[in-house]
């Protein structure tokens, strides 16, 4: 027998409150196709994890094509032949498919310039065909699942591992997957098969191990007698640890909650009716949709349709508007969406009732405790105090104070994701309770849960959802744990591929322009068009202004910006930001006027020069440990590091003194003829910049850090050094930048680079960098350091008020923010009016 | 309000909420000073910090704490407590505010120039100076809130464009233009025997202490600043209270420039300068988490105090006021690091 390519040996792994997985013992041979099956929450994930090296396991053993993992590490068990796709996407969305598989191969073996006719190759290689030139962002989630798995080949894996591989594609991608699976096994690599689709199982795999509960039931060859029943039996019938409420008896046939064709990105045609004192539950395999309609029912998904409460046309344009209506949404996420984790319990939970709890205006200490402290009761809080920080609760806890907030709301119609994940049996029972008696009179509660046998132990009806349809209704007796999770699981409807709704004539067109500002020509047009103008009405209005004295002036002011423009855009790029580079220039130049100072020895030149680099070095470092290993805030450490820097500028000269030596302002400020040779230092640098940020592979790694992190990561990106590394670089350019500038003062001037963290900003972001990282490009940045040189020049040249010229660098780097990021915020509030009118309109006729 | 009490109908229906209810406050009383150990540490920092200061202060530098020395520098404390508030409020809404020393300087500006140093114009020129800072305040608030703007760069831009207003402004107005005497009157004067600034301050900090504790806006402001995607969800007008949050923070540093102007007299283009970092210092180390929602009125104020008392003593001994910004720095980066230190459960 030849040797597994991957293992797995007693491997258990315990999170509080739960045993994910419990002494399991896998294996996959060579060419093999190994399924995993498994209701929600059974283990397979974590099993999967544990794999790849992402999560380490309590006990058990790893084995990749024979070698024990030395260690806990993604990149060690790549390296040992194990390459995982997983289902969320670890692509970088806003590069293009060739720059995606480019980052996955190994360093070296591809040059950057063939990266799109090697990429074109591989995908070939696999019958894929995809433009190696299309950004992945413009791809169907079809087509990026088989980016992620072309990527995920590169290493030539001996074990793949595939998460739900088929939750995105239609019928004619499955049947290509299929085929890419048969090539690859008939090649010798083994393939870890996670999925809930059996029909698609009993198709491809050789054998198939099914996990209930983190237990393994047992692993079966598949053959013609291993039915599809036979699994199902296997994974379901947990023991049950939960006692249920008695379901509704009679059920008032008047419904509060009706929904008609809702339609959205992730569901279609989705109508459904919710009666008064029902709780209905909405089941699937995690993605299906379900979640996605409940959200979309109180404006936090995008849909179209009706929906009415208690007989009244509800406004899905935002969970406000949807509230007063009666519509109150419970989110899975307790921590980001449902709770205020540093109030109080108390505070945490009386927020519907606050209105109520005032005497004269002012909120009453007396009525807060008495209200807090009755829902506490009914609801069954269990805190110490009322005024604990509710994140120091358990989770059940935390539940139960969302749910007596929520309760207490006033609402008629309860949309609760997932009621009691990561909520320990005994809280379990009581939310159950809580929400039935809550409902009883008058409301209606619908529940999403991936919990099979909750559901079956609480709905008194359920919905099936598969590939973001409803698929099967159950009620009364039918409901059955049993029942749930066979709709989902041999539902073989295929995905629709459907087109997008047409958005509304300005939504494209700004989405257009927001498109526009993504392409790095863009923002150079831009800007080239305003010099242009600015230079064409400076040339009419002043006989100076084209003089070669006039442009050597021009030119020489411009070395400092456009060096700390392309310092600022380092940070800039992986989605930071350094404030400091303005006080570290007054530093360097205070620096220079002690160091290199007037009558010098040219030792102490070399050495303050290297001194002014150091504390470039230095000041960079200490803002990247910060912001990286102190996780703290860029803008608060740099603002921070920006006082400290100025003080002690201020310390060394408390005005300006100190001539700094003649030689070295003379030698920064060379001329060859008219042009400064700083100019062209500057713009060789820009183009030097420009090549290593988009023709290296190290550059398209920072751009990845500053796109996605995660995805970076896990391409091999060496995150945390690119973050240090782009401080550092600040930090270097604005010394170097200071040097310039004390070139030009001549002096020790303490507050001399005052304004250059604001014009460094907005020259980058003039030149196309975006504050979300990953955009811009130094001759961008160097151009935009041009632009507001030129207006200061022009201002002054023109004998214009000085003032204009703080006015128009602050009103320069509104436009530009408001141009590259604002228009997605403008472009939100154009769809939120449009919807709304479109609302009215519709309740009008 | 009645609009909000209209969506919550059915609210304290709960029969015995009320008998039970009482019994529930004398137990839930009895642990509130276990609560003050337990949740306030952060708050409490800054007083144990004032508290170590003016001991060493009274041991090795008695003059510092003389009256008369107090008395000439307590107006400072008041000045920077008021700004200091306005920043901790808009940080607790998740944002900064850099734009601080050009609306002071705007104000003073307008104060000078509508007044002609006039006793006349008085109220009007406050009014108009005041009513200039709040609609710089509402230009971050709509840009930052509601265009998901950056709010460093926005605060920056928009300050540089209210300095190069301000210039231009200045300009019209002649260089030698004290405010009106009966402010200087005001600003120089006692209130019961405490400087008039120190009194404002003092009502300042009770008021917005006030607002975010006893208001049903301050406590939904509160819950905007903890976690804005959960105050969205059970249907809060988070983007208002954001906006909102840089509006009065502006109408803070409206007052504080009055108060300024009418304590020197003849302020200058650069009155607001010392106001760019010592805000963001004294809002940090009185316990304002950047992470937002969180911070104590009182304990700004405090920190206020604390800074401006440090630098008096460092002065006394000797050091040259440059030192102020390095101190502040360094406060800025260790308030920030033991504060991350102590919230372990921080989203980013």
């Amino acid at each position: 027998m030849s040797m597994p390519v991957l293992k797995l040996e007693g491997v258990s792994k315990t999170y509080p409150g739960v045993r994910a997985l419990d002494q399991v013992s896998i294996d996959c041979l060579p060419g093999e196709v190994h399924a995993i099956i498994g209701e929600n929450g059974s283990g397979k994930s974590t099993l999967m994890k544990i794999a790849s090296g992402v999560v380490r396991p309590d006990s058990g053993v790893v084995e990749i094509a024979g070698q024990r993992s030395a260690s806990v590490d993604p990149r060690t068990a790549s390296a040992l032949g194990l390459s995982t796709v997983y289902q969320d996407d670890s692509l970088v969305l806003e590069l293009t498919v060739a720059q995606n598989l480019f980052m996955a191969s190994r360093p070296g073996s591809v040059r950057f310039d063939d990266m799109n006719v090697w990429a074109a190759e591989r995908l070939a290689a696999y019958g894929v065909n995809i433009a190696p030139d299309a950004l992945i962002a413009d791809l169907s989630p079809a087509q990026r699942q088989f980016v992620e798995i072309v990527k995920a080949l590169q290493s030539e894996p001996k074990a793949l591992l595939l998460d739900e591989p088929t939750s995105t594609l239609d019928a004619d991608g499955v049947r290509k997957l299929a085929s890419i699976i048969r090539d690859l096994t008939a090649r010798g690599t083994g393939i870890i098969y996670v999925s809930h689709r059996l029909p698609e199982i009993l198709a491809l795999a050789d054998r198939v191990t099914v996990l209930r509960d983190g237990m393994h039931q047992g692993t079966f060859a598949v053959t013609k007698s291993l039915s599809e029943h036979d699994l199902i039996t296997l994974m379901v019938g947990r023991d049950i640890d939960v006692e249920y409420a008695a379901k509704a008896t009679i059920i008032d046939e008047h419904p509060v909650l009706v929904v008609k064709k809702l339609s959205g990105k992730a569901f279609q045609d989705i109508s459904f009716s919710s009666r008064r004192g029902e709780i209905l539950g909405f089941a699937g395999a995690e993605g299906n949709g379900q979640r996605e309609v409940l959200r979309a029912l109180v404006g936090l998904e995008e849909a179209h349709g009706t929906v009415e409460c208690a007989g009244q046309q509800v406004s899905t344009a935002s969970p406000r508007s949807a509230f007063e209506s009666g519509l109150l949404f419970l989110s899975s996420d307790r921590k980001g969406e449902a709770i205020f984790p540093e109030l109080s319990v108390g505070k945490n939970m009386i927020f519907p009732l606050l209105g109520k709890l005032t005497t004269l205006g002012l909120l009453s200490r007396k009525k807060e405790q008495a209200t807090a402290a009755a829902m506490k009761r009914d609801f069954g809080v269990a805190a110490a105090d009322l005024s604990v920080p509710v994140i120091q609760l358990s989770g059940g806890n935390q539940q139960k104070a969302v749910l007596a907030r929520s309760f207490r709301s006033g609402a008629k119609a309860f949309l609760i994701d997932e009621p009691t994940q990561g909520v320990d049996a005994g809280a379990r029972f009581e939310i159950y309770k809580a929400i039935r008696e809550n409902i009883q009179s008058d409301g209606t509660c619908i529940v999403n849960s991936s919990d099979a046998q909750e559901l079956a132990g609480i709905c008194d009806r359920v919905l099936v959802f598969s590939r973001g349809r409803i698929v099967h209704e159950l009620v009364g007796d039918a409901i059955t744990e049993e029942n749930i999770v066979g709709g989902f699981l041999t539902a073989r409807d295929d995905r629709q591929t459907t087109n997008a709704d047409a958005a509304t004539a300005t939504a494209t067109f700004l989405q257009q322009l927001t498109g526009g500002s993504a392409s790095w020509w863009v923002p150079l047009l831009f800007l080239l068009g305003l010099v242009a103008i600015v230079a064409a009405y400076a040339t009419t209005n002043s006989s100076v202004f084209l003089k070669p004295i006039n442009f050597r002036h021009l030119l020489l002011a411009l070395t400092p910006v456009a060096i700390v423009a392309m310092a600022q855009l380092h940070t800039l790029l992986i989605k930071g930001i350094d404030v400091s580079v303005g006080s570290l220039m007054s530093t360097v130049v205070v620096a220079m006027s002690f160091l290199v100072v007037s009558g010098a020895s040219p030792l102490m030149i070399a050495g303050g020069t290297a001194a002014c680099l150091l504390l470039g070095v230095g000041t960079g470092l200490a803002n990247g440990a910060l912001v990286r290993f102190g996780r703290i805030n860029p803008v608060i450490t740099t603002i921070a590091t920006l006082s400290i820097l100025q003080g002690f500028a201020l310390v060394g000269r408390p005005t300006p003194a100190g001539i700094i030596d003649g030689r070295v302002t003379s030698l920064l400020r060379t001329c060859i003829g008219v042009l400064p040779a700083a100019t062209i230092f500057v713009v060789i640098a820009a183009l030097v910049g420009d090549y290593w940020l988009h023709h290296t592979r190290s550059g398209l790694l920072v751009k990845a850090t500053g796109f996605r992190e995660e995805a970076a990561r896990r391409s091999g990106a060496p995150v945390t050094w690119i973050h240090l590394r782009a401080y550092i670089l600040a930090g270097v350019g604005a010394a170097i930048a200071g040097m310039f500038l004390g070139a030009q003062v001549g002096v020790g001037h303490p507050s001399v680079g005052q304004n250059y963290a604001l014009a460094s900003i907005a020259a980058a972001v003039l030149g196309g960098a975006a504050l979300t990282g990953g955009r811009g490009s130094f001759s961008g940045a160097l151009l935009g350091a041009f632009f507001f040189t030129l207006m200061s020049n022009v201002i002054s040249v023109l004998g214009l008020n000085s003032a204009f010229g703080v006015i128009a660098s602050g009103t320069m780097t509104l436009v530009a923010i408001v141009l590259y990021s604002g228009v997605a915020g403008f472009d939100r509030l154009v769809r939120f009016f449009t919807r709304s009118r479109r609302e009215a309109e519709g309740a009008a006729s | 309000m009645t609009e909000r009490s209209k969506s919550y109908p059915n609210l304290v229906s709960e029969p015995q909420s009320t008998p039970s209810g009482t019994q529930e406050i004398l137990t839930t009383l009895k642990p509130r000073f276990s609560r003050v150990a337990k949740v306030e540490i952060r708050f409490l920092a800054i007083w144990i910090a004032l508290g170590t200061l003016v001991l060493i202060d009274a041991v090795f530098l008695p003059r510092s704490l003389q009256r008369s020395t107090l008395l000439a520098v307590s107006p400072f404390a008041a000045f920077l407590a008021i700004t200091a508030i306005g920043q901790a409020i808009v940080i607790m809404a998740r944002g900064i505010d850099l734009s601080v020393p050009a609306i002071m300087s705007l104000s003073c500006a307008i104060l000078i120039g509508f007044s002609a140093g006039n006793d006349a114009y008085l109220f009007s020129a406050v009014g108009a100076a005041i009513l200039a800072a709040v609609l710089v305040g509402a230009v971050n608030g709509v840009l930052i809130a509601f265009l998901r703007l950056n709010a460093l760069i926005v605060t920056l831009a928009v300050g540089a464009i209210v300095t190069g207003v301000t210039i231009w402004y200045r300009q019209s107005v002649g260089a030698e233009s004290p405010v009106p005497p009966s402010l200087a009157e005001f600003g120089n004067g006692r209130l019961l025997g405490i400087p008039t600034s120190v009194a404002i301050a003092f009502l300042v900090t009770c008021l917005a202490g006030l607002f975010l504790t006893k208001t049903v806006a301050g406590r939904r402001f509160e819950a905007v600043g903890t976690n804005p995607e959960a105050a969205h969800v059970i249907g809060m007008r988070v983007r208002i209270y954001q906006a909102g949050a840089y509006v009065t923070a502006s109408m803070m540093y409206g007052i504080a420039a009055m108060l300024l102007a009418g304590f020197i007299r003849n302020p200058t283009l650069d009155v607001g300068a010392p106001y760019f970092m010592s805000p963001i210092a004294a809002a940090v180390l009185g316990g304002v988490a950047m992470s937002g929602g969180v911070g104590n009125m009182l304990s700004v104020a405090v920190a206020s105090i604390f800074l401006i008392q440090l630098d008096q003593s460092l002065k006394m001994v000797g050091l040259p006021t440059s030192w102020q910004l390095v101190i502040q720095g360094v406060a800025i980066g260790t308030g920030m690091y033991l504060s991350e230190l102590r919230s372990p459960h921080q989203g980013k």
